[in-house]
């Protein structure tokens, strides 16, 4: 559940990138920050962890509207998927507004990324939340690969591998070179607004 | 304190992340401090318009002190809105203090102050590396020590099967929990400064053998606790309460015989269960407390490889929900299965909660340190008894 500030009058959410180690998720968070200078406030944090790295930045959205009359903030993280991070994914899970996950398009990473969607669901649950009900967003990231001779999945087939059930929006990507990176953002924001505002409502 | 604080709270309920961000995100002014009971002075942050600035703990300064605070699990915060104007020795945004902070605790860099915390054992094979959990006290009543006495490095400070009755609090050092098993002698656990060494029943009744080996891991100093004055209390206290601390001594006793047993083979749980009925199923919200008439109980957690049986309980000892000692057992972490013949007499968890309550803090802090020992030795059997589990089909393929 977002942070109201009521001090500020601004609603901080927080938007996590999930998905197998070395999927792209740093990538993406990495071009956003990049692409989108004027909507960032402040440093990009960047916490080297086994195998991984852990990023967070503060994001200002623009044309998305107020809830409430308060503007709104978006926190980006990525999550170390490493099991003895669980502080870090404790502290980053907890109170999770909205999900991409970042899934990889290489043939060889197939059982990958179907664990890593699995221990998503495990993880939200564990913090008192559900995959079905946190607004969430997939990417097919590496597209670019085809055309390097890389044998990648069918898009069709990683949507019966990931989305069957949860029949989310998706994107191909390619975050190496930034295509679909905004899309992906806009569309997971976009629905982590619309969220926010159901649940504003029932508040009242 | 010399002034109200405007929040204050435990950290194992809001872990200082969250605090840091909570604070952050209001943009307070002012001075956090941090108590532990494990640790002798309290700690402070330095906060300005929601950034820390500067921290001191102990013989840390600046962001040291800061990240040795993430460690401190156990402890209590209070939070003084009030302005100084502070050097900023900290330099680093907020959140990304927090998630440093955050890692370095989870990987092992920054310790955990608590009573429990892991040491990484010394790398045996490459990635078996198995984690020694060390259990710690709170500080000790020196009141209670009569002599202290010194041990060097590797010196063994009692025997398994040896007799002795004295009773130790650990004053300076470390110390390893061996058990003897057929392949050879395991560590169980490692006690350093305010845990208890030694068995309850060892000190009351008298020329008891030593259930387990204790070596000195570092150079240790131990206090020898005041004999002729943990009686005189153990003597006050009502039957009931005295048949608990036994009960609780011997089922530790039985809990270490159990993990020994799992570091050597998986448990066959089919046999022990057959004829017996679920007495407390486990994570029931059941609060009664019973002393074992006639019969016997099997304290049991449920696994998903099947049940695990941790302590078979005979007549006399005390089974059920004790809110104030966290053993990890039942109701909410183990279920208690019973013989059909089994006769229960109920207690009165209430009397017994107050009048731990009203015992001399050595004594609580005996009881505490049995309980933590019981709740780390099950879950090493826990982690054993998996282990062992999943390496035996790797065995077996070519």
């Amino acid at each position: 559940m977002a942070i109201f500030n009521l001090k500020k009058r601004v609603i901080e959410c927080k938007i996590v990138y999930y998905g197998p180690g070395r999927c792209g998720k740093t990538t993406n968070l990495e071009y956003i920050f990049k692409a989108y200078k004027k909507q960032i406030k402040g440093e990009m944090v960047s916490i080297n962890t086994e195998g991984d790295r852990t990023l967070f930045f503060d994001f200002l959205p623009i044309g998305l509207g107020k809830v409430k009359g308060c503007d709104v903030r978006v926190q980006l993280y990525t999550v170390p998927g490493q099991v003895q991070y669980s502080s870090t994914r404790k502290l980053v899970l907890r109170g999770v507004d909205g999900v991409v996950f970042v899934a990889d398009s290489l043939k060889v990473r197939r059982e990958k990324n179907m664990e890593s969607l699995q221990d998503l669901q495990k993880n939200l649950k564990e913090y008192g939340s559900s995959v079905f009900k946190t607004p969430l967003v997939m990417q097919f990231n590496k597209r670019d690969l085809a055309g390097q001779g890389i044998p990648l999945m069918s898009v069709e087939q990683m949507a019966r591998d990931l989305n069957r059930q949860l029949k989310v929006p998706y994107f191909e990507t390619s975050a190496f070179l930034g295509q679909g990176v905004g899309q992906t953002l806009k569309e997971c924001m976009k629905l982590t607004l619309q969220s926010l505002q159901k649940q504003v409502q029932w508040a009242q | 304190m010399e002034k109200q604080a405007a929040l204050a709270g435990k950290l194992n309920f809001i872990h200082l992340g969250d605090l840091l961000q909570l604070l952050g995100s209001n943009g307070s002014t002012g001075r956090l401090e941090v108590t532990s009971r494990y640790v002798q002075n309290a700690a402070t942050v330095f906060i300005e318009n929601g950034n820390p600035v500067d921290a001191c703990a102990g013989e840390l300064t600046g962001l040291p002190a800061l990240f040795a605070l993430f460690g401190w699990t156990e402890a209590a915060f209070a939070f003084f809105p009030e302005f100084h104007r502070h050097p900023r020795e900290i330099q680093r945004s907020r959140m990304e203090i927090i998630l440093d902070g955050l890692r370095m605790l989870d990987d092992g860099k920054t310790p955990k102050v608590g009573p429990v915390s892991f040491l990484k054992a010394a790398r045996q094979d490459d990635d078996k590396q198995r984690a020694v959990p060390l259990i710690r006290g709170p500080l000790v009543d020196y009141m209670y020590v009569v002599d202290e006495e010194n041990f060097v490095r590797g010196e063994t400070i009692a025997l398994e099967g040896s007799h002795g009755n004295w009773l130790w609090v650990v004053l300076e050092g470390v110390v390893d929990m061996i058990k003897d098993t057929p392949q050879g002698p395991v560590t169980l656990l490692k006690i350093g400064d305010g845990g208890f060494l030694g068995s309850l029943e060892s000190f009351f009744r008298q020329g008891k053998s030593r259930r387990a080996t204790v070596i000195a891991a570092s150079d240790v100093q131990l206090g020898v606790l005041d004999a002729q004055r943990l009686s005189n209390e153990y003597a006050l206290m009502s039957v009931n309460f005295r048949d608990l601390m036994l009960s609780l001594d011997s089922r530790l006793k039985k809990v270490s015989s159990r993990a020994a047993a799992a570091f050597q083979a998986p448990d066959e749980m089919a046999e022990g269960l057959r004829d017996m009925k679920v007495l407390i199923p486990q994570s029931s919200a059941d609060g009664r407390v019973f002393c074992i008439e006639k019969g016997e109980a099997l304290v049991c957690r449920e696994t998903p490889t099947g049940f695990l049986r941790f302590a078979r309980l005979g007549p006399g000892e005390i089974i059920g929900c004790l809110p104030f000692l966290n053993a990890g057992h039942e109701p909410h972490s183990a279920g208690v299965f019973a013989s059909p013949n089994i006769e229960l007499r109920e207690l009165d968890p209430i009397g017994l909660a107050d009048e731990f309550h009203r015992l001399s803090t050595t004594m609580r802090n005996i009881l505490n340190n049995i309980a933590t020992s019981i709740s780390v030795t099950t879950m090493l059997t826990c982690d054993w008894n998996c282990r062992v589990k999943q390496e035996e089909p790797i065995r077996e393929q070519p």
